[in-house]
Order: C-alpha cells, then structure tokens, then sequence
C-alpha cells in the first residue's frame, strides 16, 4: 500500500478500521504523523454516522413538509443539467486526446534528442586525425609477435619510434573534453615516460622503425624527450 | 434484475421512464446528506435534492453513457445547492437550522421515547455543529468534505464534480480537515 491508498483509507469510515492501513501506519511514520493530526477532524465527521444519516432519519419518503409541495423544475436547473452533462461528456473525451497530445510530445523529445546526439558525435575530435601514422610501417604489431626483438634497446626503440607519431601532435586537453567517449590513455606522455629514462640509450639501434634514422624524425623525437619529461634527461640523439 | 446506472438510463432514454424511480432510490440518501449538510435546512435541501432528480429526468436525452450517472446528479445538486444558498443570502433568516430540524422531528415516524428523543437532540446538535464548523472552511473544501464523508463519492468522482483534478480534490479534503482538526482542537468542543 502507498500512502496515497492510505490517505484514501484514511477518509473512508470503513476504510479506517482496516488492518492494511493499520499496517501500514507501523511502517510509514509521515502517514502516522497525518493521520494523528487529522484525528480530531476525522473523528468528528464519522462519528455515529449511521445514526446521522438524514435519509435513515427521514425515511424513504419525503418528509411531511416536503410532501406537501408540488415537484418544480425550473429553466434554470434544467440549463445545470444541460450543461453538466456537455462537460462531463468533454471529460470524458479527455484521456484519448491526452494520450493522443503525449504520444506527439514524447515523438517530439525523441526527435531533439536524436539530433542533439547528431550533433554531440560531430563534435565529437576524430581520433585518428589527431594522430597521425608514420608514413612508414609501424613496427609496434610486429615487435610484440617478435620475442627475440625484446631487448631493452628494442623496447626503447620501439617506444621513441611510437612516440615520433603518437605525441608529435598532441591532442589539446579541451578537445579531450568535449568527447563523449574519452580515452583511458589520455595522456599519452605518461605511459611512454618509462622509455625516456636516462638508462635507455639514444635511438641508434638499426632495428629500429623503419626510417626512423632519419634526421628530421630523430629531430622531432629529441624535441619530443624535452617535451614529455625533461626531468628524465634523455640524451640527446644522433643519426 | 439488478441493473446498473448506465443501463437504467439507456432504458429511460428508450422510454422506460418508470425505471428512473430505481435511479432516486439509489442516491437520494446521499443527496440529501449533502444537501442538508450544505444548506443547514432540512426543508431545502429536499427541494433541492427533488429538483435535481427532476432536472436530471428532464434533461435525459442529454445523458451519454460516457460519464457516470452519478457525477451527473452530484454535478447538478452542487450547483442547485450553490444557487440555493445565494438566494438564502439574499433572504437571510427565512430558515434557520434549528427551527426547520424542530419541524423535521415532528414529521418522524418513530414512536417518541425518551431515549430517542434526546439522541435525535444530540444528532440536530451535532448536525449544527458540523454545519457551523464547515462554514468557516473556504466553500471549495468544505464541499469536498461533505462530498466524501456525507456522499461517500470517490475522489475520481469529487473531482468530476467539482471540476477539479483528482490530486486537487485530494489536496481540498486534506487541506479541509487540516483546518477543522485545528479548529477542533483550539476549541476543545466547544462550538458557536
């Protein structure tokens, strides 16, 4: 039971007495609360209601006085029922038109919707836009299928070559923002930082990336190294 | 047969008009609760309740099963009851609950104890009690409250009635009897 079924029990003399409600009185302290204070009121309007009843008091027939006076009905109570009857009847056309304007409006939400998220995903940055690949083969498939290519050298290699086409271009942090779908790898400087370290040494090693010897790569991908960390100071590299 | 209201009337409208009779069986009890309740004179609210029924049968062809019957004449005995009152306004002092019940008592049919005497005492008392306390409600509430306690009617049916939603009608009975049971309560029973 809700409390509005219980509001409903509340005001009804036969309804009051019954155990549901009673029940729900332990379980609901508000309706506890309500029914406590309207107590007085609601004792006051049922009370001895049987023998309040006008029509067990009167009779089935009308009273002595009313018996003596001819019936009237005048123009203007027939006008009353005329025009009580034309407004129910319009009520009761109201659930279908109801149903009917609500059908239109949820139609209506469902189209802006559908457009706002068209919209949302055109705003939303393309990915590979924003990352470019190298012009040449990207070894990163292959080094994981090649375990005799996992020295720390090659890791190093591996990761500075990513490194020249994965944060030459970094994206800018608003953009990120705007995504629906945002990376877990956002920041793409955090999981390369490892492979800056002083350890590693410069990329000399010629297994590394194809064309990654060439000197306008190594320039980016020195320029690189200051950028992600320069705490790391990493050396800086030749071809 | 017991026929229901929306069948009763599709037969009145056919021409079976005896069966109206059914119809004032039925509801005149409460009508007349209500009545009475609203315009505190016995005499009247028989009037009313009576010019109701008839307004309903004359209006007949109007009737669409659509709705319920009985919103319809609770509909028509609000508003009669409202215009009744208006009139007694203008005419104040014609009626007077006390007077009009003494007159009703003499019409009542049951052998006079002692014992009945003095409980009818009690319900003219209690009755003018009752009628004293709704009067200081604004008339929308009050009415709600006579609607439920005194005509039984469902709030789907006040509602209708009244032509008010049903969490409004909710929202007048509560409100109602938030204010009679302060008005109770800061009264200790003592009423004008």
């Amino acid at each position: 039971m809700n409390c509005d079924t219980a509001f409903d029990l509340m005001t009804d003399a036969a309804g009051s007495r019954s155990g549901a409600l009673a029940q729900h009185f332990e379980t609901c302290p508000r309706c506890r609360q309500m029914q406590e204070t309207l107590a007085p009121a609601l004792e006051f309007l049922t009370q001895d209601e049987r023998a309040d009843d006008f029509s067990a008091r009167s009779g089935e027939s009308p009273s002595s006085e009313a018996a003596g006076r001819q019936p009237i009905i005048t123009i203007e109570s027939l006008k009353i029922a005329h025009q009580a009857a034309s407004r129910l009847a319009a009520q009761a056309e109201l659930p279908r038109a109801r149903r009917q304007r609500l059908a239109g409006q949820l139609t209506g939400y469902a189209a802006v919707f559908a457009a706002g998220l068209l919209v949302a995903l055109s705003l939303v940055p393309e990915r590979g836009s924003e990352k470019p690949m190298p012009t040449g083969q990207c070894t990163r498939q292959e080094a994981a299928r090649d375990d005799s290519l996992r020295s720390a050298d090659t890791i190093q290699a591996l990761a500075q070559s990513c490194a020249v086409c994965h944060t030459a271009t970094p994206a800018p942090v608003h953009d990120k923002q705007t995504s629906f779908f945002r990376s877990e790898r956002s920041n793409t400087r955090e999981w390369l930082a490892p492979y800056f370290r002083e350890e590693f040494g410069p990329v000399d090693d010629p297994r590394c990336v194809a064309g990654s010897k060439r000197s306008a790569e190594l320039t980016a991908l020195n320029a690189i190294c200051q950028r992600v960390q320069p705490s790391f100071g990493a050396k800086e590299m030749t071809a | 047969m017991d026929l229901d209201d929306v069948q009763i009337m599709c037969r009145v409208q056919a021409g079976q008009v005896e069966l109206f009779d059914v119809l004032v069986r039925r509801y005149r009890g409460p009508l007349l609760n209500v009545a009475w309740s609203k315009l505190a004179d016995a005499a009247w609210a028989e009037d009313v309740v009576q010019e109701t029924f008839l307004a309903a049968f004359a209006a007949r062809a109007t009737y669409n099963p659509r709705f319920a019957f009985r919103t319809w004449v609770w509909t028509i005995l609000l508003n009669l009851c409202r215009r009744q009152w208006q009139r007694r306004q203008v005419r104040p002092g014609e009626h007077s609950l006390g007077t009009s019940l003494s007159a009703e008592l003499t019409g009542y049919c049951e052998p006079v104890t002692h014992e009945t005497a003095l409980g009818h005492i009690l319900q003219i008392e209690r009755r003018e009690q009752v009628h004293q306390l709704l009067t200081h409600l604004p008339e929308v509430q009050a009415d709600a409250l006579r609607l439920r306690f005194f005509g039984g009617l469902q709030f789907s049916e006040i509602a209708l009635a009244m032509d008010s939603s049903v969490s409004a009608a909710k929202q007048r009975v509560k409100n109602g009897l938030v204010a009679l049971a302060d008005y109770v309560r800061q009264n200790g029973g003592d009423f004008p």
